[in-house]
């Protein structure tokens, strides 16, 4: 019966083995002589067979831990062979996508303006056409908030990123250029040990490529492994909605008085200007001005809007670099800007902070939109004192 | 003195195995035992470590493998590569100064204090 939890053990860690058959075999006739060659010297001590078996599997350990090391081992090459691939096609890549960049309007996926940097695009042709999809981005982003446990212990950088890849099941694309920018080079070992528990594989591969100075974000459903000052974005986030009431509902215009009436009465307010105009317009015209003048030129990105204006957009900027990743803002010694701009936040920050600045922003406005009347009776006072 | 510190045995993991492997070629289950008796066993390698690890520096060319299907077993023989050999004797003459390095330094350190047992 033993012998059968033997067998049971080989061909277990055979199937476990994600790798083709012949190295498969190779592997598995290789541990099978080192657990027979143990059980001849336990034998030869009088140890019973019996016991033997289960001395020898237990030294050997689990199989499916042993199974991921030397699929990661031999998936070096083949990883190589990726990297090497995305190194070569990026040029001709880089040029398409500034063409792309330069012809298409400017998306706004969430309800921001982003800008790309197109040199750290990747290279479409690379990618299988089926993987171009909302979908397979989707998923892998699904994918990134599940927890994960990682373990590390003195692996280089391009077989934690195999493993990770192999668990998550989604490619990790790196370019020669971003290693070679981060000053990684040789087979990007580095003396480290990793051990995180119970966090998203988000978490995690962001706190490992850390280690070496580098970042990911996701694209077209692959994970693309980038240099930090690369994985900065610049997003334009209004917030004049926030900072300004809530647009009236339809069957309530009383409700919708803005906090701050300096003259004019009900349903009117006043622009960065002074002029008054009317509240229903008040919200996409600044949009629309603050919008036309960040396009014009980017401007000194100081100054803009009233008084009042820049005090609350200062309070929701303060709120945004107090409350998400402190470190990583200038002012702390980090990369990331925010610049108030006209009822705008101008962000230059990493993919990470800005998924969250998303969060934030909409949990504030949803905050604002379930706070009852009686926080902002009729009567024009402000809660927070400006006047 | 029960166990090596694992810190620093992980950064020297590969220099003991390619020693091992230089006074001739062996298989893994050997390999295993001969270092675990020149290390007086200090140096218990697990399989889980240790095959990984053989594989990998078959792939970083320090070491080459052969099978050998001559006895009714399949077997694999590593064996020291020109640059694994070259490797080895630069590393093994680095750690050396280290040690000696460490040896001056802590000297003092241990003639202070009595060693506890």
């Amino acid at each position: 019966m033993p012998d059968r939890e033997f067998e049971l053990y080989l061909s277990l860690l055979s199937r476990l083995l994600r790798l083709k058959p012949a190295q498969m075999r190779e592997i598995s006739d290789e541990l099978r002589d080192h657990l027979e060659s143990r059980l001849e010297e336990l034998a030869a001590q009088g140890v019973p067979r019996e016991t033997a078996i289960q001395a020898a599997l237990e030294e050997f350990g689990d199989a499916a831990e042993l199974a991921q090391y030397f699929t990661h081992v031999t998936r070096l090459r083949r990883r190589r062979f990726v990297m090497r691939l995305t190194a070569g096609t990026v040029l001709a890549a880089t040029a398409s996508l500034l063409l792309v960049a330069a012809f298409s309007p400017m998306s706004a996926p969430t309800g921001a303006i982003r800008i790309a940097q197109a040199q750290s695009r990747p290279a479409p042709a690379e990618i299988e056409s089926s993987r171009l999809t909302q979908a397979a981005t989707d998923e892998t982003e699904a994918k990134l908030d599940q927890p994960i446990t990682v373990q590390y212990v003195d692996v280089p950088l391009r077989d934690v990123l195999s493993s990770i890849s192999e668990s998550l099941q989604v490619d990790i694309l790196v370019t020669a250029r971003t290693l070679e920018n981060a000053g990684i080079t040789g087979d990007m070992a580095k003396s480290l040990e990793i051990k995180y528990s119970k966090v998203t594989a988000r978490t995690a591969l962001e706190l490992i490529l850390a280690e070496w100075d580098l970042s990911f974000t996701v694209r077209d459903g692959l994970i693309h492994v980038i240099g930090r000052e690369d994985a900065n974005e610049l997003v334009v986030y209004p917030i004049q909605d926030l900072i300004r009431s809530p647009e009236p509902p339809p069957a309530a215009p009383a409700g919708g008085n803005p906090p701050r009436i300096m003259s004019g009465g009900a349903g009117s307010t006043t622009d960065s200007t002074g002029r008054l105009i009317p509240a229903a317009q008040a919200v996409s015209s600044a949009v629309g001005v603050a919008a036309a003048q960040f396009n014009a030129g980017m401007g000194d990105g100081a100054g803009g809007g009233g008084l009042q204006t820049s005090y609350t957009a200062r309070t929701v900027s303060e709120l945004v670099m107090t409350t998400i990743a402190p470190d990583t803002w200038e002012s702390n010694g980090g990369r990331g800007t925010l610049i108030e701009y006209d009822g705008m936040l101008v962000v230059n920050q990493n993919p990470a902070v800005h998924s969250r600045i998303v969060k934030l922003l909409k949990m504030l406005r949803a905050a604002k939109t379930a706070r009852p009347d009686r926080d902002y009776p009729a009567t024009g006072k402000i809660p927070t004192g400006t006047r | 003195m029960g166990s090596l510190n694992s810190d620093w045995m992980r950064g020297s993991l590969d220099l003991l195995v390619l020693s091992v492997l230089a006074n001739g070629s062996k298989y893994g289950y050997l390999l295993q035992q001969e270092l675990e008796q020149a290390s007086r066993g200090l140096v218990a390698l697990q399989a889980g470590t240790l095959y990984p690890l053989l594989h990998r520096l078959e792939a970083d060319k320090l070491i080459r493998s052969r099978w050998d299907d001559s006895t009714g077993r399949r077997r694999k023989w590593y064996e020291l590569t020109e640059t694994g050999r070259r490797k080895l004797s630069q590393q093994a003459r680095e750690w050396h100064e280290y040690a000696e390095c460490l040896r001056r330094v802590l000297a003092p350190v241990l003639e202070a204090s009595p060693r506890l047992t």
